[in-house]
């Protein structure tokens, strides 16, 4: 039942992809270097015009409510700090073509990005709490759980309602249901496209794994924090596709990470407060 | 001409008259219709968790199906209707796969959630009329205050009448 097209295909011949803005990866290298600072970081942002003024722009949002204009780059590193110019630039990076509709994934304009967002966050927090990686690694590792969406979704036009009625009727999950009808599924495409980006590999582990972290033999706690925090994103229904919830959830992941679940409560109303926070850059993200 | 309004998360809003009350995009959550059909009000919230924390006035009350539910209620209240008119349907409370239905795990939100709504009815002497809850797919629910009609769509089964609420009794298309 399978197509015949390999994943290297589908990377190679998607038109539009995305790439990664280079100036963005080696802000985020750079960020989590023991050695960098304001001048050095600004001095990578610069070589991107069009990064730099989103990341500036972003700087200046009613969100961070800065007394006064920040105008230059490196002035936006001292004033808001290096790991929020590192966060705010992969979110420049990203924004531009996750806001777009995905078709193949039923996701409207904004969708992929709300639904990124939230995992980015989630996983953020998952981090903070249980302090077994670093937040601002797994808030990128959210970011980009599903790039493999990008990718494959403009070949999963016209399937997708195949692919979801499958996973219904079989009562198996969207991604087993992807790989039974192309091949592969988009987890698959996002670790594929993430070694072709040269994402560092914790990032590469998330995009391959986020829906299966007991796959790994030794799951990284980063691979859990963004399970546990698109479980966040699912439940509240944030940019839910034609995929809706059909994917599996692996409580283990709190265990690895040492996290009671009986505080989910708690931890959702901690995220949506955040979350809530968030919407006031998310309006100047779509001015951006 | 239809005035619609969009529900957002932890929200609460009712219109009267010919306005229709939209909710997209409902996860674990259940989004709540009242209608009044003695004032012509409907209201709808999107409330997500299960139940307020003890140690907490919650800052919005629409987070939480106990406290949203009385918000709810107040706010169908303060338009003019009766609590006693007050008719109700409600769909949600999915959750990711392979989870059991029953409330074994604090992390069954969308089981938790669709329990609680129950309750939290039961606690005003109220059940609902319809209910379309559990499942793996995410909802949108749609209330007409013109018509009664209480819609829900979801990517699997398109769009379908949960229930007419100027007739409650008639069967509806699933």
């Amino acid at each position: 039942m399978s197509n015949s097209i390999t994943l290297e295909e589908i990377v190679a011949k998607t038109p539009d992809l995305p790439s990664f803005p280079a100036a963005a990866m080696r802000v985020m290298k750079e960020a989590d270097s023991s050695t960098s600072n304001a001048s050095s970081i600004a001095l990578i942002l610069a070589q991107d015009q069009a990064l730099s003024a989103r990341v500036l722009r972003l700087a200046n949002s009613a969100y961070y409510g800065l007394t006064r204009k920040v105008s230059n780059l490196q002035e936006a590193v001292v004033v808001l700090g290096t790991r929020c110019v590192r966060n705010l630039c992969m979110v420049a990076a990203t924004y531009p073509w996750m806001s777009r509709s995905l078709d193949g994934y039923c996701l409207g304009p904004r969708d992929l990005w709300t639904h990124s967002f939230g995992t980015a966050l989630g996983a953020q927090l998952f981090a903070r709490l249980s302090k077994k990686c670093n937040e601002d690694q797994a808030f990128t590792a959210g970011l980009l759980h599903d790039i493999g969406k990008v990718a494959l979704s403009v070949w999963l036009e016209n399937k997708t309602s195949a692919v979801a009625q499958y996973a219904h009727l079989a009562e198996t999950t969207f991604d087993a249901a992807e790989r039974k009808i192309l091949g592969f599924d988009h987890c698959q495409v996002g670790e594929h496209l993430a070694n072709v980006w040269n994402l560092p590999e914790e990032m590469v582990d998330a995009a391959r794994w986020h829906h299966d972290p007991n796959g790994l033999e030794a799951t990284p706690a980063i691979v859990d924090c963004v399970h546990l925090g698109l479980h966040l994103t699912l439940t509240l229904g944030l940019g839910l596709g034609g995929d809706g919830m059909q994917y599996h959830f692996c409580e283990e992941s709190y265990s690895r990470l040492g996290i009671d679940p009986n505080e989910i409560d708690h931890i959702m109303d901690t995220f949506l407060n955040g979350y809530e926070e968030y919407e006031k850059l998310f309006h100047d993200l779509t001015a951006a | 001409m239809k005035s619609s309004f969009s529900i957002g998360l932890a929200e609460v809003q009712v219109v009267g008259g010919t306005s229709v009350l939209e909710c997209s995009n409902i996860g674990s959550g259940v989004a709540v219709v009242a209608y009044d059909p003695v004032g012509g009000f409907v209201g709808m919230g999107h409330f997500l968790l299960p139940q307020s924390f003890k140690d907490q006035v919650p800052v919005k009350p629409a987070k939480f199906i106990d406290t949203g539910l009385q918000h709810l209620i107040r706010a169908m209240v303060e338009q003019g209707s009766k609590t006693d008119d007050l008719v109700f349907a409600y769909a949600g409370g999915a959750q990711p796969f392979k989870m059991d239905a029953a409330v074994k795990n604090p992390t069954d939100i969308g089981a938790r959630n669709s329990l609680a709504i129950q309750s939290a009815l039961n606690d005003f002497d109220k059940q609902a009329l319809a209910t379309d809850v559990g499942g793996t797919c995410g909802r949108s629910v749609t209330a007409d205050g013109a018509s009664g009609l209480v819609s829900v769509r979801t990517f699997l089964l398109g769009e379908y009448v949960l229930i007419d609420f100027k007739n409650p009794s008639a069967e509806v298309a699933a």
